[in-house]
């Protein structure tokens, strides 16, 4: 596989970043921002698409310094060859890591809604064979998949929307009674589910585009991303009330459209949550394109597809680990700086450092 | 797994990886001086075959053979076209008559080629050099329209399996020097004979160096059929998917031309295969062109929707019935449960029997005389789907949900599109037994990607929709009218973008005026 | 491609097992859920199941419905002694009507709801009632003209609902109402009569989660029109005129064609005053007297006083059950939080002044004068 031949153009990186964006957390993210935040969840929400998008500069602006580089080149190319490659293996277990949080994630709320007695590493296995599947080919093949499942996402705000008719404004008053600091502590929860971006620090040298142009669709996908995840929070604040009944809701999207029936269908939320498997097939997906990735380029393979079975492997053992809610909450408290390591802190010291070494990827002119 | 398997690849590839057979320098035997010598090398190459005829022949003392195999050629055309003249002319006219009626040569490989093509060779003794005429006998069959693939309104012209006149059919409709057809000839031992047809203009010169690179590969001794050479030459074989597209009508040939595709014909074959296509090109039928274009849109998307029900409908049902009957509406919940309730095999069974069996009554049908298929239809369809039900075996729901299912199947006017959307509800009926709505997912997911990955010829098979182009959509799912389509599609990377200005101009301009 | 090589292998291991299957023919259907409080002040739930005859040639099967009931400390202690007595799988997927007895309904429904709301398979779209008496008896009633008993409350509750004496709603819109403490819900409330058929006969008023009080049919569509509720149809009959010879005479008909309704809070020293205005656009449907045009200045005055009056005692009645059915609580949460931390949160209703008046206008009368 060539290089030219794996190139995507700029729209393809907007669907790319908003499909590695909204993934599993859309379920239960209006849950455990309001949980926190309460009937302000929405406000998280918006600070937490302002947070993301400042975190989009850092990292587009390390991405111009090196228009050809992705950061698994970039790192030993600024912090030396041993030093660099012990960053590459870190993010590369730092997505795996991440990604089989998402597959558990994942094989919990089937679990819990559609197939109760079907074995976990069953549903698990479905889903990592189809990522395998869906990334193999390569990055066209990926953004052309990805292009072509979006229009789920319109068709998920629209029966959302239709729940609205039995919606109550009244619970997102009194606006803005939490304090400041609460609002951010919902923020934070919120962020997590918008991560996801970072995609663009690997795949921008794939990107037919100049580098304002990629600024532009990454803005994009963000903002249609906040925008996105806040009518989710909205809509689901409006339905429940926001004290008690959506804690007691971990998936308030679906209950919301649970009891709506049409003419010739019942039980939405089935109908919903096959479509969400879709969403959650593109962002595993990615978090396995980028784990193999690292890897590959830890053994300076070409190829990324071969590494797939093994991470997808590795995926699977992790996933299996926690067993239940309480599970996840540590695994979440494990993971959580480490988010903040591997998406804020460690592009912002190379962006510096790329300053303070004046190092800078020479520009071919073709 | 993977692994092996693309171990296995690279491993195939390495042992039958080989040079590609040079067509190109033909071996060269030149005419022999002595006529003896010629009339025992032409024996030999044909092993005294009792068609090959070799009749001597004394034109003015000179002394010249006459060679043919009068299994190919015509004897009146011989009499008429080559003894009379010749016979006839007297003193310096046969030179010109050599001249102007025959084509002369001096390679007898090249005349080996040219008497199984039905020519007829002279050759005069101590002459470096022999002339040959084609007398072949024509015996092709009249064009008609082809069975597979009948319209409403517009052309009834079909290809027959006469490349000559498939080509003057072409040219006949196309008449522009912009028109270029290549002949190419394939198979190691046999050779048979390709015409490549395109507009200069327009095709893309990348498609045709590709398409000739794979020709190249191909070293079998024979191709047997246009089929044959459809599965050496596409890109994916490990796919339902058909990414070449089979035609036998001449309009749809000349339409694809003109936006920019490459059309390959086969000796012998009545199908002509056109390159690059878009999963979408096995939905167009030229009568969507020919109606209205409200009513082509309509007819058009009737047909992508009989895809999504023929693929999905019996999975879902399956679902439904083994999983998920909560999605069933209150009042439908009761008549269905009413009809099943007895039903003694789980419903994968039930819809596998029944979708197998009228796969089996189709199988039936095709290959038996008209006459007979009629019978098969009628005990097929009538006698064993209401047998069946009063039996208790399949339930009346199952009935109408394969019924409905093989009529969106049959809907889809390409057969071998058709064959692929049968063939794969299969995998996601198992799916939706095991798994429910969440199996059809991953379905449904697989063929998507799937879908994404395939390339026909170097240009996305599942375009536009992916890669989305939104200009592109005008003429898939829906048919705009004529006027709006200013550019070819994208898909098959023409050279030429631009197909019309405003050809309904007259209108702007008529307001204009008033 | 190795893609449908991998796709072979799943099949192959597809095909060992269907964990999750089970099958629609297996399953017996529960309509109506019932449940009461048993002398004994354990749980005693009801199901109504639907019994399929094969038709005999013709192509629609008679439904018709049979109850079994159990007692138990749980719902589902008690379906598990049901479980036992039929054959086939009790599934409650396609439930659509759940009924408390009166005395269940005083302890509370809450509880009993909970398995309903915790197992994903439940349908959300079943609609609640409280019956008067013992829920369980309503399942075993025998209506002529219908023989499925789940269709035929269905379609009383239905029609109910179009007349605007019942507002429409499911146990999930209910939920939210339910666990809100500024909110309280009405529930339907139905009566067995002695013919033994079902009869909608107002509303169950709810004081958080627990029966409180209940409204007859009149009282239900004018509090419903105070909600801002109003179904397809709001119907009324009122005595306008004094002695007439006949007394068909004296009473008007009426349907509100249109309606706008006006809710204020207002807070002042720490006390609640609602006003609640409401403006009915009516059309007159029966007027025996005849010549509505005539009497119409008269007649608007009239109505607008008795409706006033009998909103008035409607909210005495919702007062007196302590059923918040306006969500005045939830409106004090958004607009005035101050005031509602220091509310007593049980009986904050009982405590707000409320000012009601209601406006009627004919717009209409028919094709006659």
């Amino acid at each position: 596989m060539n290089l030219t031949a794996n190139k995507i153009t700029n729209k393809q990186l907007v669907f790319m970043i908003i499909q590695a964006q909204i993934g599993v957390g859309i379920l239960s993210l209006p849950h455990d921002v309001a949980l926190i935040a309460k009937q302000d969840a929405w406000i998280s929400t918006i600070i937490a698409g302002v947070f993301s998008q400042a975190i989009i500069f850092v990292i587009w602006g390390l991405c111009r310094r090196f228009p050809d580089l992705s950061l698994y080149q970039i790192l030993p190319k600024l912090l030396g060859r041993v030093f660099g490659k012990i960053l590459i293996l870190s993010y590369s277990l730092y997505f795996m890591v991440t990604g089989s949080l998402v597959l558990a994630r994942y094989s919990d709320i089937i679990d819990k809604w559609i197939l109760p007695l079907t074995p976990n590493w069953i549903t698990m296995l479905l889903m990592l064979l189809t990522c395998i599947y869906i990334v193999s080919e390569g990055l066209t093949s990926i953004a052309r998949f990805y292009v072509l499942v979006s229009p789920i996402l319109i068709v998920l705000v629209a029966l959302i929307s239709y729940a609205m008719k039995d919606a109550n404004l009244l619970y997102l008053f009194p606006i803005g009674e939490h304090s400041i600091p609460t609002i951010l502590k919902g923020s934070k929860e919120a962020a997590f589910s918008m991560l996801g971006f970072e995609l663009f620090l690997f795949i921008h040298p794939y990107v037919q585009s100049s580098g304002k142009e990629k600024l532009v669709a990454i803005t994009t996908a963000n903002m249609f991303v906040t925008i996105f995840y806040t009518f989710m929070v909205i809509a689901s604040l409006i339905f429940f009330e926001p004290n008690v009944d959506i804690a007691l809701t971990p998936e308030p999207l679906l209950y919301m459209i649970k009891a709506y029936s049409f003419q010739v269908l019942e039980r939405t939320d089935l109908f919903f949550l096959s479509l969400w498997l879709v969403i959650v097939a593109t962002s595993i997906a990615n978090w396995l394109l980028l784990s193999s990735m690292g890897l590959a380029s830890l053994v300076r393979k070409k190829h990324y597809a071969r590494f797939l079975p093994i991470v997808a492997g590795i995926y699977l053992v992790l996933a299996l680990i926690p067993d239940q809610g309480k599970d996840f909450e540590r695994f979440n408290q494990v993971l959580g700086p480490s988010h903040y390591i591997f998406i804020v802190i460690i592009p912002v010291l190379l962006f510096i450092l790329s300053f303070i070494l004046t190092k800078k990827e020479v520009v071919k002119k073709v | 797994m993977n692994i092996i398997f693309r171990g296995i690849k690279r491993h195939i590839k390495k042992d039958f990886k080989q040079v590609p057979s040079n067509q190109k320098s033909k071996p060269f035997v030149g005419v022999f001086t002595s006529i003896d010598e010629n009339i025992s090398f032409i024996k030999n190459i044909f092993s005294c075959s009792d068609d090959l005829i070799i009749k001597e022949l004394n034109v003015r003392n000179k002394r010249g053979i006459l060679v043919f195999l009068n299994t190919m050629t015509d004897s009146d055309k011989i009499q008429n076209n080559i003894l009379s003249p010749v016979l006839e002319a007297n003193g310096d006219q046969l030179d010109s008559v050599l001249k102007s009626k025959f084509l002369k040569s001096d390679n007898l490989i090249k005349a080996k080629e040219e008497l199984l093509n039905g020519s007829c060779i002279i050759l005069f003794d101590r002459d470096q050099e022999f002339y040959r005429l084609e007398v072949a006998i024509s015996k092709a069959r009249a064009v008609i329209e082809p069975n597979n693939e009948q319209v409403i309104k517009g052309s009834h012209e079909g290809f027959i399996e006469n490349l000559l006149i498939n080509l003057h059919l072409i040219r006949k409709s196309i008449r522009t020097p912009d028109l270029i057809m290549e002949h190419l000839s394939v198979g190691e031992h046999i050779q048979s004979k390709l015409t490549m047809v395109y507009m200069k203009d327009l095709a893309n010169k990348e498609i045709i160096k590709e398409f000739k690179r794979r020709i190249d590969y191909i070293s079998m001794d024979h191709i047997p059929s246009i089929g044959s050479l459809q599965e050496l030459i596409e890109d994916s074989t490990w796919s339902p998917f058909p990414q070449i597209l089979s035609t036998e009508r001449v309009d749809r040939v000349i339409g694809h031309l003109n936006e920019g595709r490459v059309a390959i014909f086969m000796e012998g074959s009545p199908s002509c295969l056109l390159i690059p296509v878009t999963f979408f090109a096995f939905f167009h039928s030229p009568d969507d062109y020919n109606s209205r274009w409200m009513i082509g849109t309509f007819i058009r998307s009737m047909r992508l929707m009989s895809i999504a029900i023929a693929v999905n409908l019996p999975a879902i049902y399956i679902a439904v019935i083994g999983f998920h009957f909560e999605v069933l509406p209150d009042d439908l919940v009761l008549p269905v449960v009413s009809s099943i309730r007895n039903i003694p095999f789980p419903p994968l069974i039930e819809a596998l029997v029944m979708e197998l069996t009228i796969e089996l009554i189709r199988e039936a049908g095709v290959r038996l005389p008209a006459r007979i298929g009629q019978t098969i239809g009628i005990v097929g369809g009538l006698v064993i789907g209401d047998a069946v039900v009063r039996a208790g075996l399949v339930s009346n729901t199952m009935i109408v949900v394969v019924a409905i299912t093989a009529v969106a199947a049959y809907s889809i006017p390409s057969t071998e599109m058709s064959d692929a959307v049968r063939f794969l509800r299969f995998p996601l009926m198992i799916l939706a037994s095991t798994f429910g709505f969440v199996g059809i997912v991953f379905g449904f997911m697989f063929t998507l990607a799937h879908l994404c990955r395939l390339e026909s010829f170097g240009t996305p098979y599942f375009a536009p929709w992916a890669p989305f182009r939104l200009k592109d959509l005008k003429d898939t799912f829906i048919r705009l009218p004529l006027w709006k389509f200013n550019t070819r599609p994208l898909d098959s990377n023409p050279k030429m973008l631009r197909k019309q200005s405003l050809s309904r101009g007259w209108k702007t301009n008529e307001s204009n005026r008033e | 491609m190795k893609g449908i090589k991998s796709i072979l292998l799943v099949l192959c291991f597809l095909l060992t097992g269907c964990w999750d299957q089970h099958l629609m023919k297996n399953a017996v259907l529960v309509q109506i859920l019932s449940f009461d409080l048993t002398p004994k002040e354990e749980l005693l739930l009801g199901v109504s199941i639907p019994i399929i005859e094969e038709s005999s040639g013709g192509p629609q099967a008679m439904v018709k419905s049979e109850t079994f009931s159990a007692s138990g400390h749980t719902p589902r202690d008690s379906r598990l002694k049901i479980d036992h007595e039929i054959a086939g799988i009790l599934d409650t997927s396609k439930n659509k009507l759940i009924l408390f007895g009166e005395r269940m309904a005083g302890t509370g429904i809450y509880p009993s709801l909970d398995v309903i709301w915790r197992d994903p398979r439940n349908s959300l779209g079943a609609t609640l009632g409280v019956v008067e008496g013992e829920a369980v008896d309503l399942l075993g009633i025998k209506p002529k003209h219908e023989t499925n008993v789940s269709e035929y409350i269905q379609d009383a509750l239905t029609s109910a609902e179009e007349n605007s004496v019942i507002p429409s709603q499911t146990i999930q819109t209910l939920a939210s109402e339910m666990i809100d403490p500024g909110e309280d819900t009405v529930l339907p409330f139905l009566k067995m009569n002695k013919k033994k058929s079902a009869v909608v006969v107002g509303l169950a008023l709810m004081n958080d989660k627990k029966y409180s009080g209940n409204l007859p049919p009149q009282e239900s569509t004018l509090l419903l029109l105070l909600e801002n509720k109003k179904g397809k149809n709001a119907r009324f009959t009122k005595k306008v005129n004094k002695d007439d010879q006949h007394v068909v005479n004296e009473y008007i008909s009426f349907n509100v064609q249109d309606m706008k309704r006006k809710l204020k809070v207002q807070v002042k020293d720490r006390e609640v005053f609602v006003s609640i205005n409401l403006d009915l656009k009516i059309s007159v449907e029966e007027y025996p007297k005849g010549d509505v045009p005539k009497d119409i200045e008269r007649l608007n005055k009239l109505l607008s006083k008795e409706l006033t009056e009998d909103a008035k005692q409607v909210i005495t009645k919702i007062q007196q059950a302590n059923c918040d059915a306006f969500g005045i609580g939830r409106r004090l949460i958004a607009f005035h939080p101050k005031t509602w931390e220091v509310q007593d949160k049980k009986d904050y209703f009982k405590n707000i002044k409320f000012n009601t008046t209601v406006k009627a206008e004919i717009i209409k009368h028919g094709i006659v004068r």
